[in-house]
């Protein structure tokens, strides 16, 4: 009962704080700029400001429209629900496969494009048909990865890969764990929707994808987008961190001070991850829509590469 | 003695299929006959098979109805039962009393415009149709087999062709008897070498079949060709995607959902009751495999790129068929690598994958045929906003296409599932180098075609019932009438069902796995290394494979709770106290202009990047000319792009005109001069001496 409480609380934890993170990448990316930047608390505020306004609907908008957000955000949390976060062991572990959680993700993806084309708003058309297009690769890319990861697991199920990587610290001396974790990284960034992908500080019709599908949404609904969008960063960043660096997080028989320190642990990892990606924003420059397949394309023959050296080492 | 009771009923229902086939011909008043007798003797068929399925010990008394005729022991009808033709029936039988009841509906349309002799034609064909399907899955000899086979194929020509007077149906007709006729040729050699062996005619006879590996691989190569054209697999397809979707689409959903599902039979029965599970040489998976992996990634590469609906869903049956074949090649694999129960749970996952598919594809073609129906067009960039006109016809359509892309919780996902967890495991057995590498290639063709059907369902829908009317057709489309709503709703409702609770259709399956592979499907799932249990398992239910579980109610119950967790926050929190309206329902900002259904993206549009991306693929032709208005002014422009189809062009154009040089090098001989034939003559006088010398 013990467990399934602290479970209970890590899904809290993640969908408390998936905002804090958004606000931290920011703040973070401002001081790389030179600039002090908003709040860290600033979605919080955003959040509560777009929930006590009134909403605007396209006319053309049917029902897709309105209930697209509460399955997004539906879909988005039971994702959360699979992953351990600071105690190896999840809400849902028995079935926390693989293939849900990127196909939890797929759901929420499919409803956002539809809502995207359903405004009859062309912007909203034509975000939804980029966001199509970047998953294209982006998707097997996702999958090559975490497979090169778990292969030699002999299982796809997130927490025991997870308790099996705590118990064999010794990949991280193998040079192939290197290779799977640049890949990560890359389509970590893609799917979070950062540069140099897609550009999650601007409104400039030319080049969103994720904002552009969001663009007719207002009031409650438009935070409960946004806070799907920050549950699915939280919760990518959280498999990062589960499949690549699980090392700290508390087990079953652990101690309440031993919680805190996972607790901690996990936040500094986050933090961490989130550093790197404020510096790549920073550093890197939006690329052209045709030329994302080729970035996803470096990771999956990342991902190739650390497979068969795997099979052979 | 019940199995042949069930086998009776079998046969009973396909004589009814064909006494009704027949009244329905002859006495055009009463259609209504022809109709619930159809729908009677479907259910007739699914009831059977679903009682044969249950009661699988029954199947040990070996039933065989057979008329022997006095002309040669060849020519004898022979039906027989087992669990695998069983699971046939049932989707048959199902999926066929589904479309029947729509087709009531759907008929009315054809009565206006053609005439009521036309639609008891149709109606005829349909009926016939059945009876030929339930046959083929039926048959217990080589004569019965591939006279049902020849049969199915000819009626569901002639229903093709219902439509005869348009000129692209003739062509299409004309590909398609082509087509299935060489399946056939190969078909019906394979099955003479399997007799030789076998010594017998009878499918009975054919497993103890004692044959050399040779002989084996050549046949099996056949039957790849045989079947594989039946089923739609490229470069075998190039009929698929013109004959679906110029039939009604009734029929097309029997063709797509059913008709197809029939080649995977005989290639299952061929491979695994008739060769063996015992000594499977490692290429064969490897054959099978490959053969289903272009089929997959590039049959939905080009349903992306379609803008009739229906055509885009005849492309979406090869990916599907490919996804199929794929999956039979794992599960060789599995087998000739000595892992009989991964190999087992890879072929279980193909059956539920085929009766899944079966499911929502013929939703989709129903829903399709609906909007076709209610619009006249099925050209995705006319179409837009029917969600509003067409509410139910919308939401039926929207659980197809999300069950096609396979998103949790509805059935597609659980196929899908259980043929990624069958391509892994052929992954971590880690049996050589090599077949490691195919397993990677395979999971990587099995997700890279995930993201792909998405994106083609994300648009077909999308474009067809959201967003705003691009033309005229919508305007006046109406729901359509409630026999049709009737038949979409039950399979809607089949396909979120098998996905929420997929655990009857695992266990129902069991008997027809334990004939093909000879292996104890409880062997099939252990649950091994799960010792993190959550407390949510104390719902039932999951679907076990040693590499990890799915637990449906789990994932539904989780979606629940958290969509009514956000409910719950806006119903605290959110805008409510404010006295006015908090939704107000505007116009759309489109930069200060009006917008109108001439702005709006399109379908051709929505798939531009994906065209753009794979340029060195489809070679697509474009052109832009100004119809109105000068050159500087343009009133109206008409842009035409065309994706020349990949196999006519580099396989079959370049074969066809081969032939027909080689036509034209024998015309010279056949030059109807009349000395030259006595010189034929004389010669071949001279060289029959020459031989009886």
């Amino acid at each position: 009962m013990m467990t399934a409480f602290v479970n209970v609380l890590q899904v809290l934890l993640l969908l408390v704080f998936a905002p804090a993170l958004q606000g931290v990448i920011k703040k973070c990316k401002s001081w790389l700029q030179g600039r002090t930047g908003p709040s860290v608390w600033q979605p919080y505020r955003d959040a509560w400001k777009y929930l006590h306004k009134d909403e605007i609907v396209s006319e053309h908008a049917s029902p897709i429209f309105l209930i697209t957000p509460y399955i997004v955000f539906a879909a988005t949390a039971t994702a959360v629900t699979l992953v351990p976060v600071f105690l190896d062991s999840s809400l849902l572990a028995s079935t926390s496969t693989l293939l849900l959680a990127v196909y939890l993700l797929g759901l929420a993806r499919f409803f956002t494009a539809l809502s995207g084309i359903d405004t009859g708003s062309s912007f909203g058309a034509m975000a939804s048909s980029r966001d199509m297009f970047v998953s294209l690769p982006a998707e097997p890319a996702l999958f090559l990865t975490l497979l090169a990861l778990v292969l030699s697991d002999h299982t796809l199920n997130i927490v025991t890969v997870t308790a099996h990587t705590i118990l064999h610290p010794g990949i991280l001396l193998s040079p192939v764990f290197y290779l799977v974790l640049l890949a990560f990284f890359l389509v970590l960034l893609t799917e979070t929707g950062r540069l140099p992908v897609d550009n999650p500080d601007t409104h400039l019709e030319l080049t969103m994808i994720h904002e552009g599908m969001l663009l007719e949404y207002s009031g409650k609904r438009l935070a409960l987008m946004m806070w799907s969008a920050e549950l699915k960063q939280i919760f990518l960043y959280t498999l990062f961190i589960d499949l690549c660096v699980p090392w700290g997080m508390a087990d079953d028989r652990a101690t309440p001070l031993r919680l805190l320190l996972g607790v901690a642990l996990f936040f500094i990892k986050l933090l961490f991850v989130g550093l790197v990606v404020a510096f790549v924003e920073m550093s890197y420059a939006k690329i052209r829509l045709f030329r994302v397949p080729r970035l996803l394309a470096a990771a999956m023959t990342l991902s190739l590469i650390a497979i068969v050296a795997q099979y052979l080492l | 003695m019940f199995a042949s009771g069930a086998l009776g009923v079998d046969v009973l229902c396909m004589a009814v299929f064909l006494l009704a086939s027949l009244v329905a011909l002859c006495w055009q008043k009463a259609v209504w006959v022809g109709h619930s007798a159809g729908m009677l003797a479907s259910a007739g068929l699914a009831v059977a098979g679903l009682f044969g399925l249950l009661q699988p010990q029954l199947h040990k008394t070996q039933a065989q109805l057979m008329v022997r005729s006095s002309i040669h022991s060849f020519t004898s009808i022979v039906y027989r039962t087992n669990p695998l033709s069983d699971f046939f029936l049932l989707l048959i039988g199902s999926v066929g009393l589904l479309v029947s009841l729509y087709g009531v509906g759907y008929v009315r349309e054809y009565r206006q415009e053609k005439g009521a002799v036309s639609v008891s034609l149709l109606l005829a064909g349909v009926l016939a149709f059945l009876a030929s399907m339930a046959s083929v899955v039926l048959a217990g000899d080589v004569f019965t087999f591939l006279v049902s086979w020849e049969s199915m194929s000819i009626l569901s020509f002639f229903l093709v062709m219902y439509e005869h007077e348009r000129s692209e149906i003739q062509r299409a007709g004309f590909i398609y008897v082509v087509m299935t006729h060489l399946g056939t040729v190969f078909l019906t050699v394979g099955f003479f070498v399997m007799a030789h062996y076998a010594h017998s005619y009878q499918f009975s006879e054919f497993s103890k079949l004692d044959m050399p590996t040779t002989a084996k691989s050549l046949v099996l190569l056949m039957m790849l060709v045989g079947f594989g054209t039946k089923a739609g697999l490229i470069p075998f397809h190039i009929w698929l995607p013109r004959a679906h979707p110029v039939a009604p689409s009734h029929v097309s959903a029997l063709m797509s959902g059913v008709m197809i599902k029939t080649a995977l039979y005989g290639f299952l029965m061929v491979v695994f009751l008739f060769f063996g599970v015992g000594q499977i040489p490692l290429w064969w998976g490897m054959v099978v495999a490959a053969i289903g992996v272009p089929s997959a990634v590039l049959g939905i590469l080009y349903a992306l790129l379609q803008h009739e609906q229906k055509r885009m869903l005849a492309y979406s049956s090869i990916e599907n068929m490919g996804l199929l074949f794929m999956g039979v090649g794992v599960s060789m694999l599995l087998f000739s690598l000595h892992q009989p129960d991964f190999a087992a749970f890879a072929l279980l996952a193909v059956l539920v994958h085929s009766l899944n598919h079966a499911l929502f594809k013929s939703l989709s073609f129903l829903s399709a045929g609906s909007v076709l129906a209610s619009t006249h067009t099925q050209n995705l960039n006319l179409l837009g906003g029917l969600m509003r006109k067409m509410p139910w016809t919308a939401v039926f359509a929207l659980i197809a296409a999300l069950s096609i892309s396979s998103m949790p919780p509805l059935n597609g996902f659980v196929g899908e599932w259980m043929l990624f967890q069958s391509f892994v495991m052929l992954a971590i057995i880690r049996a050589s180098l090599w077949v490691h590498i195919v397993a990677i290639l395979l999971l990587f063709a099995l997700t890279g075609t995930g993201a792909l059907v998405a994106m083609a369902f994300v648009r077909s829908f999308g474009m067809t019932f959201l967003g705003m009317p691009r033309s005229e057709a919508v305007t006046n489309a109406k729901e359509v009438s409630w026999t049709m709503r009737i038949g979409m709703g039950a399979l809607a409702l089949a396909c979120v069902l098998l996905g929420v609770y997929p655990f009857w259709l695992l266990r129902l399956l069991e008997p027809s796995i334990r004939l093909l592979t000879l292996v104890d499907p409880v062997g099939v799932s252990p649950s091994i290394g799960m010792n993190n249990i959550s407390w949510l398992t104390m719902i039932p239910a999951p679907i076990h494979s040693t590499i990890g579980n799915f637990e449906p109610l789990s994932i539904v119950l989780a979606l629940l709770v958290m969509a009514l967790l956000s409910l719950w926050l806006f119903r605290r929190y959110g805008n409510r106290a404010s006295g006015k309206k908090a939704r107000t329902v505007g116009p759309v900002w489109s930069g200060g202009m009006t917008v109108d259904g001439r702005m709006a993206y399109t379908a051709s549009g929505y798939s531009k990047p994906v065209r753009i991306a794979f340029q060195q693929l489809f070679r697509t032709s474009r052109q832009l000319s100004v119809t109105e208005g000068d050159e500087h002014f343009p009133k109206r422009l008409l842009y035409v792009h065309r994706i020349p189809p990949f196999a006519e062009t580099y396989l079959y154009r370049p074969l066809v005109s081969a032939l027909l040089v080689a036509a034209n090098v024998i015309r010279k001989v056949q030059n109807g001069q009349v000395q030259s034939y006595m010189a034929y003559l004389f010669l071949t006088l001279l060289f029959v001496l020459f031989l009886v010398r």
